[in-house]
């Protein structure tokens, strides 16, 4: 690909008012749909096709995907403000992103994710540029035993994400790997544990989960302490667009894990069946393992609204390689948008490399610039949106609550789904106020399907020789490796508290 | 939105004293229809129904069309949703015509009888297609019949649409295959690329790009045209017993994207709507855009989907039995709804066709529940040509349990 092209595209980009102004404003839209918890960016692409209908096929293309781009730059906000995730993926951005605001760096771990997404959408759209020659073998490369043993590498992040109780967390880990086999067993067709009631065969709606076990606790607990969700009150005046600046700082301080997790981001997004979820919680228990002080997330470190943040703004770019060259999406908001790019007379697919080669890199060029801009917008307005974090709790108790069913009825749309908020709910003030940890519960939920199905599917393909497979043996030593470090780690603690 | 409701109260409250002289078109003048689609929005239901009430809308002037996802259960939760709906033609909506098999296979969690369905038309014919990948050593059907080693194919989930055409198909026409499933969404395209699996069995429509760019071929058709490029599973069956299963799948794929409405819409209502969707499926403005979308648009309407549906539920006692067995389930009842062929001993001993086969069977003068023109009925009342929704054991006397017969 001649370096003209790639500029030409560019050049006519930025050049075309049409197109700039539709990302402009595409990028209010998709922050929307991701702060709104239960909306997404799936539901955004369904509900603009219309809008596109009739559109020239670039800038219709270049509208949908800016839209989508930068779904998990709005998402982290409710996260980070009230413990309330905008999407899934923006989940685990409550673990860190929350006590952050709470302990009164709202501004900063605003500006942090907000970095964090515009430089992880950027590095996503890098490796969507840099895999084009190399895409098939790469994407090829994963198969289910790859599947199956990644999630178990990120089940073994458990240990890290535990706390100060190992055991502790095995126990709601487990607990989170129970409730993800809840449904219809796609290996028997019989339903498990859905105790008649037609809402669970698609097993226990994650968003619903999330919202319960993370708001409604953090919530009740703000309810009770009475105040606001910072427990530092500062003048508002005092409160300046600063602290933003210095979380989008702290984005390139720790430019080593920034530049990590962007690329797992991406590298998972490019492979169909894995999903944005395991994306973020992978990338953030990478954070922590990776961490020299691991104590410290769980309380307020930036690094845990970072990694999370890079992934789901990366992995966009990755997941639109298997989308445009191969026309098989790799997730259900990629299927929709390759529906609606077939729509405006786009045909993906392999020939794309060959016929349509500035439209690829024109959507790339889209990619790179919703998100720069999308960091821009926002940091016009993220000084007040940051003040909602000084509220008193008994104005923004009832609205977040009313965020909570919104989103969870939203998402999968059945009632009963309230009384599982309230189920989770008061268990997740349980295990909050006597110190259990509760990230090993999503992890066990995110990751607990996947290795289920994939481990099946290994067994039934290639028996447990899949183990022996070149990349399953890589993936078997970074468990090896990750289980072996954190040993390692807790008994050079244990000596250093023996020593003091 | 809470004086629309109003609104649309005081509308339905109008038009039930002013009895039917008002509905026509005009019935839907300023009201709120809901649109029911049975999955997650995206995909292909969500198309059709989007598209269906976008251009119903239009031809009931004054109308608003609002989509609602009720997704959940394979189809199921909708489907029930829409028959529990009130019948005021004000909600109408779309599910998988493969939950005929959830009805004839009496699955947990039906609430709901397709026989009572109002229903209002299809837009498609979809033809599912056995795809293979281009590398994946087998090319034809003769190939997957004489595999040495069962070939692996895709498929969703087991007790999926995917699940139970496979193996209707292994069934039917004899092939080698082996299941692994947990494919879901276009899961299965990547599994076949990466050679996990062979080839998949799914819809011609949403297959084709993927073989277009190149990376398989289809080795069979069910429910292609006669003009048809690729061999059709009719054809291929030899034996009764695989050409029933055939016809079912077959059945299945003519009658794509139903809309229906819940049971006892008054006639003139489904009247208009009937008309609306016909007139909607013939604007140039929606197949137009359904080319665009890449979408076939091959509509039937009214009562001929009622009785393609009837049809496709009659089945004989061995097909039910042949695809309880290949689903492994069991069946404790059947329905059909047909005429009495003969009728002896008082009403004590009746014959009547269920699917191809003439079925006798004993009425139970205390256990069979019978009810002629809507009131209580005795069997001695029972006449040969009488019209009778009959569920009954099959197996031994084949006894009904319940005979709803019109006088």
């Amino acid at each position: 690909m001649g370096l003209d092209l790639v500029l030409s595209s560019l050049i006519g980009l930025v050049t075309s008012p049409t197109l700039i102004g539709l990302i402009l404003i595409a990028i209010p839209i998709g922050m929307f749909f991701g702060a709104v918890p239960g909306l997404g960016g799936k539901l955004g692409i369904v509900l603009l096709i219309p809008f596109v209908f009739g559109m020239d096929m670039t800038a219709g293309a270049v509208f949908l995907l800016a839209m989508h781009a930068v779904v998990h730059t709005g998402g982290s906000v409710p996260s980070i403000l009230f413990g309330v995730p905008g999407t899934g993926p923006d989940a685990a951005t409550i673990m860190d992103g929350f006590p952050m605001a709470q302990k009164g760096e709202a501004g900063r771990a605003l500006g942090a994710s907000l970095g964090a997404s515009g430089l992880g959408g950027v590095i996503g759209a890098a490796v969507l540029a840099v895999l084009i020659p190399v895409l098939a073998p790469v994407v090829l490369a994963f198969s289910p035993a790859e599947f199956f043993l990644l999630a178990i590498l990120g089940i073994t992040f458990i240990a890290s994400l535990s706390g100060n109780s190992l055991i502790k967390g095995m126990i709601v880990g487990a607990f989170g790997l129970m409730i993800a086999f809840v449904g219809m067993d796609p290996q028997t067709g019989v339903a498990r544990f859905t105790f008649g009631q037609l809402f669970l065969w698609d097993g226990v709606d994650l968003i619903t989960a999330i919202l319960a076990m993370f708001a409604v606790p953090e919530m009740i607990a703000l309810g009770v302490k009475g105040g606001s969700v910072s427990a530092v009150t500062r003048d508002a005046a005092n409160y300046s667009i600063r602290d933003v600046v210095v979380g989008m700082g702290d984005v390139f301080r720790h430019w080593w894990l920034s530049l990590r997790t962007s690329i797992i981001g991406a590298v998972i997004g490019m492979i169909p069946g894995l999903g944005g979820d395991a994306a973020s919680w992978i990338c953030y228990g990478h954070a922590v393992q990776s961490s020299k002080t691991p104590e410290r997330f769980g309380k307020g470190a930036v690094e845990g609204v970072i990694a999370p943040e890079t992934a789901n703004n990366s992995k966009e770019g990755g997941s639109l390689l298997p989308t445009l060259f191969f026309g098989v999406p790799g997730s259900s908001g990629m299927a929709i948008l390759l529906g609606a790019l077939i729509m405006l007379g786009i045909q993906p697919g392999p020939r794309m490399i060959v016929e349509n080669l500035d439209l690829v890199w024109t959507l790339i060029w889209a990619l790179v610039l919703a998100n720069v801009l999308a960091v821009v917008m926002f940091l016009g307005v993220a000084r007040w949106v940051g003040l909602l974090a000084f509220m008193r709790g008994g104005l923004l108790i009832p609205f977040v609550f009313v965020l909570v069913f919104l989103g969870s009825y939203l998402s999968h749309g059945a009632w009963e789904n309230m009384l599982l908020i309230l189920l989770f709910g008061l268990l997740g003030y349980g295990l909050k106020e006597t110190g259990w940890p509760r990230p090993p519960f999503v992890i066990g939920l995110v990751l607990g399907p996947i290795a289920e199905v994939s481990l099946h599917q290994a067994m039934a393909i290639w028996g447990p020789a899949f183990l022996m497979r070149p990349l399953s043996l890589v993936f078997l030593a970074l468990i090896g490796g990750s289980i072996a470090f954190y040993l390692w780690r807790r008994g050079r603690r244990r000596s250093l508290e023996i020593g003091a | 939105m809470i004086h629309r409701t109003i609104a649309s109260a005081i509308g339905l409250s109008m038009l039930l004293a002013s009895g039917p002289a008002l509905a026509g078109a005009e019935y839907y003048d300023g009201k709120t229809v809901t649109y029911i689609v049975a999955t997650k929005a995206g995909g292909g239901y969500d198309t059709y129904g989007r598209l269906i009430a976008k251009y119903m809308e239009k031809h009931l002037p004054g109308s608003e069309f609002i989509v609602k996802n009720v997704p959940g259960a394979g189809h199921i939760i909708g489907a029930n949703q829409l028959y529990a709906a009130k019948p005021d033609g004000l909600t109408i909506g779309t599910f998988n015509t493969g939950l005929v098999y959830a009805q004839i296979l009496d699955r947990q969690g039906v609430k709901f009888d397709l026989r009572k369905m109002s229903w209002i038309g299809k837009a498609a014919s979809d033809p599912r297609a056995f795809l293979l990948g281009k590398d994946a050593g087998v090319a034809t059907v003769k190939d997957l019949q004489t595999a040495a080693e069962p070939i692996r194919v895709g498929v969703s989930g087991v007790g999926s649409a995917s699940y139970n055409d496979t193996r209707m198909l292994m069934e039917a026409i004899d092939l080698k295959l082996k299941i692994i499933p947990g494919y879901s969404g276009k899961e299965d395209e990547m599994a076949i690329m990466r050679g996990d699996v062979a080839g998949a069995f799914g819809s011609r429509s949403s297959f084709q790009p993927f073989v277009d760019n190149g990376y398989g071929r289809f080795a069979f058709e069910v429910g292609g045209g006669a003009d048809s490029d690729l061999p059709q599973a009719r054809d291929l069956v030899t034996t009764d017993k695989g050409r029933s299963l055939i016809a079912l799948v077959q059945s299945q794929t003519e009658l794509a994207r139903l809309t229906a409405a819940p049971p006892g819409v008054p006639e003139d209502i489904l009247e208009t709507l009937r008309t609306a969707y016909r007139s909607a499926t013939r604007d140039g403005d929606l197949l137009a855009e359904a080319k665009k979308l890449g979408i076939p648009i091959v509509p039937l309407y009214g009562d001929d989907v009622a009785e393609a549906i009837n049809a496709a539920l009659n089945q004989s006692p061995d097909t039910v039995a042949l695809v309880a067995s290949i689903m492994n389930v069991e069946v404790k009842v059947l329905s059909v709804k047909t005429d009495l062929l003969s009728v002896g001993d008082k009403g004590k001993v009746i014959t009547f066709l269920s699917g191809d086969e003439t079925v006798e069977s004993k009425v139970s003068g205390s256990r069979t529940k019978i009810r002629i023109g809507g009131a209580e009925g005795d069997r001695k009342a029972l006449k040969v040509g009488m019209i009778c929704a009959i569920t009954y054991k099959p197996g031994g006397e084949n006894e009904p349990t319940t005979m709803d017969c019109e006088s």
